[in-house]
């Protein structure tokens, strides 16, 4: 009786001490990111609205969960030459792509069924990782996501 | 002493799982027992879970039992696992999902998902699935890989996720998944709506099937169902589901499918969901399914939801049946379900 009762509150603890334990897991260190741009548009393309942009890790991952397109910020600004900062985690992936759009009906969304006319673009980065960075951009491409974009066709 | 206290924790998930008596199957409606079957259900691995996603299923667990996850998803999403759960609720079979989501809820190939099929013959109907991450370079292999995936062994419809595989329902470059679709006669099921899993695209391009019209339309030998019936889950909301309705009022080829409605998440939710579904005239459009196994006890409890729900609304019981099994069964070209001969 005396041994059960001893093995019973034995369990208790182990299970308290496992439900408290510690889990290893750091907190991610973040890095801050300056991208600072202007966008190209099509002569008859009046700059009005907002410039929706997000900036992307090119790859992440290893094996079969590889996959290209890794979602890390992202901030408004009027259309026209823009900068913002976002704050990404760190060593989550390899490359930036920076993509915009442009939201011509100030919907915050890009494009629906009865309106296809809103223009994206994307650029890869070169020299990442880095603090700032500098880009241009073309929109050129109606309603397009940025998959549409990246990876290119070899 | 680590293994030592994986292999106590393996066999208490086992022992636990064992312990539920197995109800008749069907369910009981005004004295009669209707078939279900639960079209909407997922295998795959913990080795090829993202790690986002892996955080979310994790953050369930206390600190010191995390460790332990890795051995719980694995059991939990064999198809012999997932068997024992539909039995436990009274479901005669269930849809099993092929999904190559390398970026929000991983992978589970077309083949494992074959493999998982064959353990238990009978009671699964598979739906196949393709990666649409590197489009431009690998569209061409990646539809073979369709093709070839619905033509294996118990695979009997196709599987695609746009908000989880981030692309946009009005991409036509993908038009090629409706065209096998089509030429195969192999239904597709599109999840539509948004999900709380980390890293899925929650915009209404990729989340409300209204954008998918333009496929519909051009496709009509194909078989659109429409997962979740544009259920908003990341907002707790029916955002796009008067879209989905609308869409399948207005064509012969779109039906409809509850997966998650059945959900404790989705409680405040299911009785004007219901009420929507039956206003549109789309009862013969439902297509049972809820996004199981996730947790042992989870498909007999989103059951047990979802007909309560219905009684609640005033459906009848041919209309119940109709979702529980009979819509599934005639979009599949299956014979019916007799009870009692699912084992």
């Amino acid at each position: 009786m005396i041994m059960q009762a001893r093995a019973i509150s034995s369990a208790a603890v182990i299970m308290a001490l496992l439900a408290a334990g510690c889990s290893g897991e750091k907190p991610a260190e973040m890095r801050s990111l300056k991208i600072t741009g202007t966008v190209q548009l099509p002569e008859a393309f009046e700059p009005t609205g907002e410039l929706h942009v997000e900036a992307y890790h090119a790859w992440t991952g290893t094996g079969e969960l590889r996959h290209p397109l890794l979602f890390i910020g992202s901030f408004t600004a009027p259309v026209g030459d823009f900068s913002g900062t976002i704050d990404y985690p760190a060593d989550a992936g390899e490359g930036l792509v920076v993509y915009a759009w442009a939201d011509s009906d100030g919907d915050g969304v890009l494009c629906t069924p009865q309106n296809a006319t809103e223009l994206a673009g994307l650029t890869e980065v070169a020299g990442f990782p880095a603090d700032e960075i500098t880009v241009e951009l073309n929109l050129n491409a109606n309603c397009k996501a940025p998959n549409w974009f990246f990876p290119p066709a070899r | 002493m680590q293994s030592g206290i994986r292999i106590l924790a393996a066999l208490g998930i086992v022992l636990l799982a064992a312990c539920g008596r197995t109800p008749e199957p069907g369910v009981l409606i005004d004295g009669r027992r209707i078939p279900v079957i639960d079209m909407h259900l997922h295998t795959g691995t913990w080795e090829l879970t993202p790690p986002g996603f892996r955080k979310r299923l994790s953050d369930r667990v206390p600190t010191g039992f995390k460790w332990t996850m890795g051995l719980f998803v694995d059991y939990n999403l064999r198809g012999e696992t997932i068997i024992g759960q539909l039995d436990s609720a009274g479901i005669s079979a269930g849809g099993l999902f092929a999904v190559y989501s390398p970026a929000t809820t991983g992978v589970a190939g077309n083949e494992f998902v074959a493999g998982e099929i064959a353990t238990v013959p009978g009671r699964f109907y598979g739906f196949a699935s393709l990666r649409v991450d590197d489009w431009n370079n690998n569209s061409a292999a990646e539809l073979a890989r369709l093709e070839a995936g619905v033509q294996l062994p118990g695979m009997h419809g196709i599987k695609v996720a746009h908000g989880h595989q981030q692309f946009r329902f009005d991409d036509r470059r993908f038009d090629g998944i409706y065209e096998i679709c089509g030429r195969l006669g192999k239904p597709a099921y599109l999840h539509t709506g948004t999900s709380p899993n980390p890293g899925t695209r929650t915009e209404a391009p990729y989340a409300d099937p209204a954008y998918l019209e333009g496929a519909i339309q051009a496709f009509p030998d194909c078989i659109f169902i429409i997962g979740h019936s544009g259920y908003d889950s990341h907002n707790k909301a029916l955002t796009f589901t008067d879209s989905a309705i609308a869409l399948a009022g207005r064509y012969s080829n779109v039906y409809l499918e509850p997966g998650a409605l059945g959900a404790e998440r989705a409680d405040a939710l299911r009785a004007d969901y219901l009420r929507r579904i039956k206003a549109g005239g789309v009862i013969d459009k439902l297509i049972y399914g809820s996004d199981g196994p996730q947790f042992p006890g989870y498909v007999k409890s989103h059951l047990q939801a979802f007909v309560a729900g219905m009684q609640e609304a005033g459906y009848t019981a041919e209309e119940i049946e109709q979702i529980l099994s009979g819509n599934f069964l005639r979009v599949f070209k299956l014979p019916p379900i007799q009870l009692g001969d699912t084992k």
